[in-house]
């Protein structure tokens, strides 16, 4: 399928009607091998193709982003139907009264919602494996992790099946899988972007954000949904790279990528960086724990085992100890928003390895196995921290496994990032490689694929 | 979405001042339990061993954000 800018053109033109594009769509989600997709929506996809449609022919602008099939994480409210946030424990919630704010303002530019994406349940982790709805695979190799917790939202966007979607961020749930599935994922400045109608995980760092195969589809959609220009007038960009912890863990060729980017760029390191991470992972766990303290009274066992055994720690962290990580926190950001004031973008490894294997869900980490649900978010989660927009970009490396960086930029400075990897895109340096491994034979034993 | 976040620990386990806060994570069995039973929590036997090793990361990195050895 075409890019989102390309996909609108050709609607707002007359030139292709959004019903048919839907209607191919749908087809395509039904028969999805990727173990993505949740849910398919398809009478409120077709209406919502239909007033297009309507639009077009009637002469009035249907929006910037006509007709445009997209999918949401399935943590986003729709009207009429129960938010799970990949939980079973929420298949029978009460159905949302109103579209999540992103969804309302990108039906408002003529997109049309299609379905909803598979998750880590509640979004607790960096890999997309589900108990319920199954593990998301990678379409550049269905036996590699798509990532997460936003793996249905990006595998959907790499397989080509969707020009975008979108997901939420708490500590790297988009860029860790845009990394991994080769594609642009956008972490906004921390509430950057509306989070109304969107089912909480850290509220202290949960943003949402999309995914797409380009720059110029993702500031057209970053538009749309923060009102916002998305075009710079900066042209000499001030460059650093990260150092330190970000130099450990890291694909060669990621490093290698990072120096030939700017290899005269100062290596700024970022102060404790580690004890920022911890601090992350005990707000994380504490909000989090917090957050289903309830539901984890009232039925454990309905939880996803992982996930379970994860909010339950978390809710028994003491008061004293969130209160000491939070403090630390709104420190940590002062300094380091004023340690990179003096920078355009900052240079960082986006996900310490490619996609892990499914059969084997675990990555190197100071040289000792890890579990990936975990530990793929080490490079994401200390920016998380500081609350500053990140953007990663795909290396371009047609018929490898993907991998991403990091640009990190100022708070509110996403406009720089996106004319930073425009420049690196034209360079060839990043850009997005299409799957070579969809044939159906590929897929062939994977659970919930017939 | 009504889901938000609210300070998990329940008044009466909650100290009045910073300085009497319970800042030590509980680690044994029996410290767990304690703690759970006062939040109106059970931990299932299945999910026991689950429990700890998360309550073991945590504790380490609230080593590491204390600046304790790990």
């Amino acid at each position: 399928m075409s890019g989102v800018l390309e996909t609108a053109a050709a609607v707002r033109s007359g030139r292709v009607s959004a019903r048919a594009l839907v209607e191919d769509t749908l087809m395509a989600l039904v028969a999805d091998p990727h173990v993505a997709v949740t849910r398919v929506l398809h009478d409120r996809a077709r209406a919502e193709a239909d007033a297009v449609d309507a639009d077009v022919a009637a002469g009035r602008d249907p929006g910037p982003l006509a007709g445009v099939p997209y999918g949401v994480k399935d943590l986003f409210d729709l009207a009429g139907l129960p938010t799970t946030a990949g939980s079973t424990l929420y298949v029978d919630a009460a159905p949302a009264q109103a579209d999540a704010e992103a969804v309302a303002r990108l039906k408002a530019a003529g997109a049309v919602v299609v379905a909803t994406l598979n998750m880590d349940e509640f979004a607790y982790g960096f890999a997309t494996i589900n108990a319920a709805y199954g593990t998301t695979r990678n379409p550049h190799d269905p036996s590699r992790l798509s990532g997460g917790s936003s793996g249905g939202s990006a595998a959907m966007v790499a397989a080509g099946l969707l020009p975008f979607s979108l997901g939420s961020d708490t500590n790297g749930s988009i860029r860790v899988p845009a990394s991994l599935t080769g594609l642009y994922g956008l972490k906004p400045t921390h509430e950057g972007l509306p989070l109304g109608g969107v089912f909480p995980f850290a509220e202290s760092f949960d943003d949402i954000g999309p995914f797409t195969r380009s720059v110029e589809d993702m500031a057209a959609v970053w538009q749309v949904l923060s009102g916002r220009d998305p075009f710079t007038g900066i042209k000499d960009f001030r460059i650093a790279r990260l150092g330190g912890r970000f130099r450990e863990n890291a694909d060669p060729d990621q490093l290698a990528a990072i120096d030939a980017i700017a290899p005269d760029a100062p290596l700024v390191e970022l102060p404790e960086i580690a004890r920022a991470r911890s601090a992350a992972f005990l707000v994380t766990a504490h909000e989090g724990g917090a957050l289903h303290r309830a539901a984890l009274g009232a039925d454990p066992m309905g939880f996803d085992p992982q996930v379970r055994d994860r909010l339950l720690a978390g809710a028994l962290l003491p008061e004293a100890l969130y209160a000491e990580a939070q403090a630390f926190r709104a420190e940590y950001r002062a300094r380091i928003e004023a340690l990179v004031a003096d920078y355009d973008v900052l240079l960082a490894p986006a996900t310490p390895t490619v996609a892990p294997l499914v059969a084997d869900p675990r990555i190197l980490i100071d040289g000792a196995l890890s579990p990936a649900r975990a530990d793929l978010g080490i490079h994401t989660q200390p920016i998380t921290f500081t609350g500053l927009p990140s953007l990663a970009v795909p290396l371009y490396r047609p018929g490898r496994l993907p991998i991403g960086l990091q640009l990190i930029g100022g708070p509110g400075r996403e406009a720089d990032l996106f004319a930073f990897a425009a420049k690196l895109e034209a360079d060839g340096v990043t850009g997005f490689s299409a799957p070579q491994n969809t044939g159906v034979p590929a897929y062939a034993g994977i659970a919930g694929y017939s | 979405m009504a889901l938000s976040y609210t300070s998990s620990y329940p008044a009466e386990i909650m100290p009045d001042t910073p300085d009497q806060a319970p800042v030590a994570i509980p680690q044994s069995a029996d410290e767990i339990a304690v703690v759970a039973t006062a939040l109106g929590l059970v931990i299932p036997a299945d999910c026991a061993p689950g429990v700890a090793a998360n309550l073991a990361l945590l504790a380490r990195h609230a080593r590491n954000l204390r600046g304790e050895p790990a």
